[in-house]
């Protein structure tokens, strides 16, 4: 799935001052994109604002059940989940749950976030 | 492979050492060798970069070679263990292997792999550490047949890519999430209790017990005793207090198969429980509160029943919050191939045998088949084949008689268990038609259980009752 295919939809939330706001998870193997969702003890969570990062936070997974962090992801709001390997039954569990899931990446997590939110950024204007 | 012995061409004293560079370019007999074996395998260098990656360890992930060679091995493998039990990292550090150790994959295409690996240190011709390296194999069907065994079975074991077989795999995590009571409709042999079975693994409840109960296996006074258990001296031999199933489903999935074999007096009964959460032992007073999940299922379809008059209203809506629709297997012939080869493997590592498949006029024959009994009937038709071919190819000769001949003679009656059963033994009578003790022996039953099952289904001539 291409970026531009993700951000800047008109289906994006919206705040109250109709500000386009995303919220992106990208599960942490070190300061890399974990390469196998459900194994990492930390993710990575990204809080855009027309297209800006205005909050980020690295928070405990608190559980090692692929199942268990599909839950949390889908229970705490989150819009986009960027990852390396994810088992097909968790990535529709999530597409249903109206998560975007942008799978098979590698590298460093905020790097290739701050990319992507670039790439969508120019694909908007 | 680290360092390979040898000898020289003119050599004619002690071996010396000569050191095989697996990730050089150029391509060595041991390249050969290891570019057609079945293990995967592939190097590392000590920055964990990928320096050579054989074709098995391509098939195993499905990463090309010319996408992994430079990326760092964790991106590629996508193990479970990478992060904090990664097994390179062991052998790189204290510079001893770590062998036969069991991770599970993540392939390029999302699918899931148990594997069983091994890791050595890599050394070049001065015995210096150069990086290290990693054999694997995929163990998925080895797996699949230990969750068979033990009955855990996972989204992991329905087999097929019919959509209609997708859109249920696909509803699964949400219906399993939902918490709420599942109906699951379909014919004999379709799979209802694997899909149970996969829902209460998706769920929260995954870690408490899951309890099947085959409802026309057992009279009503005993389905009644069995699910809500009975407190001593409720009747004669009650010797001890005995939990039902309910109470052992407790926190967790109970099963309720074939659910519209019960009579209307017991649905009265399970409904007051579902309504209420609690039951009462027979011959108690105290009624105790359970927490369970119920999953029902039958084989006939629950609305048709109402209007016979076979199931009650109130209980088929307390039951059909979410409705599973399994289709038969004629409906979704696509998935025969696949579900052919998917048992073909497993009774090859249940037979230890090497049948390689199916000739083209079996295809042929089973595409055409209507299957009355669905994925087990094809379950046992294979089974059945693995007794009568002795090569590497199941031909028409090896299918039971009474299939390519057009006979089935299993009463439509019958409870699942026991078509499963007599269908099984029909095959048998039919590969052996002048030899029960070969039938017996084959089945693993004695001859007289043999006769005793044979009467019960109705396979006796009266003649022939000896």
């Amino acid at each position: 799935m291409r970026m531009s295919a993700v951000l800047g939809k008109p289906d994006m939330k919206r705040d109250s001052r109709n500000e386009i706001t995303m919220k992106i998870a990208v599960p942490l193997f070190g300061d890399r994109v974990s390469p196998h969702f459900g194994a990492s003890s930390q993710i990575l969570m990204i809080e855009t604002r027309d297209g800006k990062i205005f909050h980020k936070a690295r928070i405990d997974t608190g559980a090692q059940d692929p199942g268990e962090i599909t839950r949390r992801l889908v229970s705490s709001g989150v819009d986009q989940l960027v990852c390396g390997g994810i088992h097909r039954v968790y990535r529709q569990w999530l597409t249903r749950s109206g998560v975007r899931v942008l799978d098979n990446q590698k590298g460093p997590a905020e790097a290739l976030v701050i990319k992507m939110i670039e790439s969508g950024s120019k694909k908007r204007r | 492979m680290e360092t390979k012995k040898g000898h020289t061409a003119n050599s004619s004293s002690a071996p010396i050492s000569v050191f095989c560079d697996i990730t050089s370019a150029v391509r060595s007999p041991c390249c050969t060798i290891l570019e057609n074996i079945s293990d995967g395998v592939f190097t590392i260098d000590s920055e964990k970069r990928i320096t050579s990656f054989n074709r098995a360890a391509e098939i195993i992930t499905g990463f090309n070679q010319s996408e992994t060679i430079g990326q760092y091995c964790f991106d590629v493998f996508r193990a479970d263990i990478c992060e904090k039990n990664c097994a390179l990292d062991l052998t790189l550090s204290s510079q001893k292997p770590q062998i036969n150790l069991l991770a599970r994959i993540i392939s390029k295409n999302g699918d899931p792999k148990p594997i069983r690996l091994s890791t050595s240190i890599l050394r070049n011709e001065k015995s210096n550490a150069i990086g290290a390296v990693e054999t694997f194999r995929d163990v998925s069907e080895l797996e699949a047949l230990r969750r068979r065994a033990d009955r855990r079975f996972t989204s992991e074991d329905i087999v097929g890519q019919h959509p209609k077989m997708n859109e249920i795999i696909s509803f699964l995590p949400d219906i399993a999430e939902s918490g709420s009571a599942v109906l699951i409709e379909g014919p004999t042999g379709s799979g209802k209790e694997l899909i149970a079975r996969a829902i209460h693994q998706l769920s929260l409840r995954k870690n408490k017990p899951f309890i099947a109960v085959n409802c026309a296996a057992l009279p009503d006074s005993l389905l009644e005793s069995e699910l809500f258990g009975y407190v001593r001296g409720a009747f004669t031999g009650a010797t001890q207090n005995k939990p039902g199933r309910f109470q052992l489903a407790h926190k967790g999935t109970l099963f309720l198969d074939e659910i519209s074999n019960t009579s209307l007096n017991f649905q009265a009964d399970l409904l007051r429980v579902l309504e209420e959460g609690r039951i009462t032992p027979l011959g108690g007073t105290q009624a105790v509160g359970v927490d369970v999940r119920i999953v029902a299922a039958s084989n006939a379809e629950m609305g048709r029943l109402i209007q016979e008059g076979k199931i009650r209203q109130d209980l088929y809506y307390r039951l059909n919050v979410v409705k599973i629709n399994l289709p038969a297997l004629r409906e979704r012939k696509q998935d025969i191939p696949l579900l052919m080869d998917h048992f073909i493997r497993q009774f090859n590592l249940r037979k230890e045998r090497d049948i390689q498949g199916v000739s083209a006029e079996v295809l042929a024959f089973l595409m055409d088949h209507p299957f009355p009994g669905n994925v087990r009937e094809l379950e046992n038709i294979i089974e059945f084949a693995f007794i009568a071919c002795k090569g590497p190819v199941i031909d028409l000769a090896h299918l039971p008689r009474e299939l390519v001949e057009g006979r089935s003679t299993v009463p439509d009656y019958l409870p699942e268990d026991d078509r499963m059963e007599a269908e099984k033994i029909l095959m048998m009578l039919a590969r052996y038609p002048n030899n029960r003790s070969d039938v017996a022996r084959v089945l693993g039953i004695s001859r007289t259980t043999l006769w005793r099952k044979m009467k019960k289904y109705g396979f006796l001539d009266t003649g022939n009752e000896t």
